[in-house]
């Protein structure tokens, strides 16, 4: 059974038709699906998570996923910061690194298509002072929000 | 915002996680209140500010990593 409704599917099909400008790629590190994953190593997100990207990225021929293997790449995972999964990284026009962890339900799935707008686009709605002082930064900065689905 | 700011600088990352999902992501950061957000492991803060808040705790937090 699909993820998405069909009327949030047509309007995100008629939403990524008008915003989107250059293709994005959805790397997602999730678990090897496997009827021989034991109870307590399962990542109960990441079909789920896995399911939702795909309905997402056929709404629109700019939108891919790339699924890896957290475990079989761990060092490619790890090198990118990747320590819990699901992950998605954001690949586009960004000059940073957008990643995001869990499952994106609820408010979170805003972010979700937010960040892939931004992603595809590679501007914001930033002000011009923060875009001069985020060029004047001293050095690397990490951010992390932590959120919850409700 | 903080993917926004990753999207116009190469010197940021930006990490959105939904903790119900690690609790050891909640416990390390011994969140109370959601949103919550962390800065170079150093800078902290809750819920939504305005943009030019959000600068000041992100410039304070570069500018420590650097010993300035």
């Amino acid at each position: 059974m699909p993820l998405l409704r069909d009327a949030d599917r047509r309007e995100l099909e008629t939403l990524f038709a008008r915003q989107l400008e250059h293709p994005v790629t959805l790397r997602f590190y999730t678990q090897r699906e496997s009827p021989l994953v034991l109870p307590a190593q399962e990542c109960q997100t990441c079909r789920e998570t896995g399911e939702l990207l795909a309905e997402i990225a056929a709404l629109s021929p700019k939108l891919s996923v790339e699924r890896h293997d957290f475990v079989a790449e761990a060092e490619q995972a790890r090198q990118l910061g990747v320590d819990h999964i699901p992950a998605i990284l954001f690949e586009g026009q960004a000059r940073g690194r957008l990643r995001y962890f869990g499952v994106p339900a609820g408010y979170e799935f805003a972010v979700l298509i937010g960040a892939i707008l931004d992603v595809s686009r590679g501007t914001t709605e930033l002000a011009p002072a923060t875009r001069q002082q985020l060029a004047a930064l001293p050095g690397p900065v990490h951010l992390k929000v932590l959120v919850t689905p409700t | 915002m903080a993917h926004q700011l990753a999207v116009e600088s190469p010197h940021v990352t930006a990490d959105v996680i939904e903790v119900s999902e690690f609790p050891e992501i909640l416990q390390r950061y011994h969140v109370r209140g959601v949103p919550k957000t962390i800065i170079n492991e150093r800078v902290t803060f809750e819920g939504a500010l305005p943009e030019a808040a959000v600068l000041a705790r992100v410039v304070e937090a570069a500018a420590a990593g650097t010993g300035l």
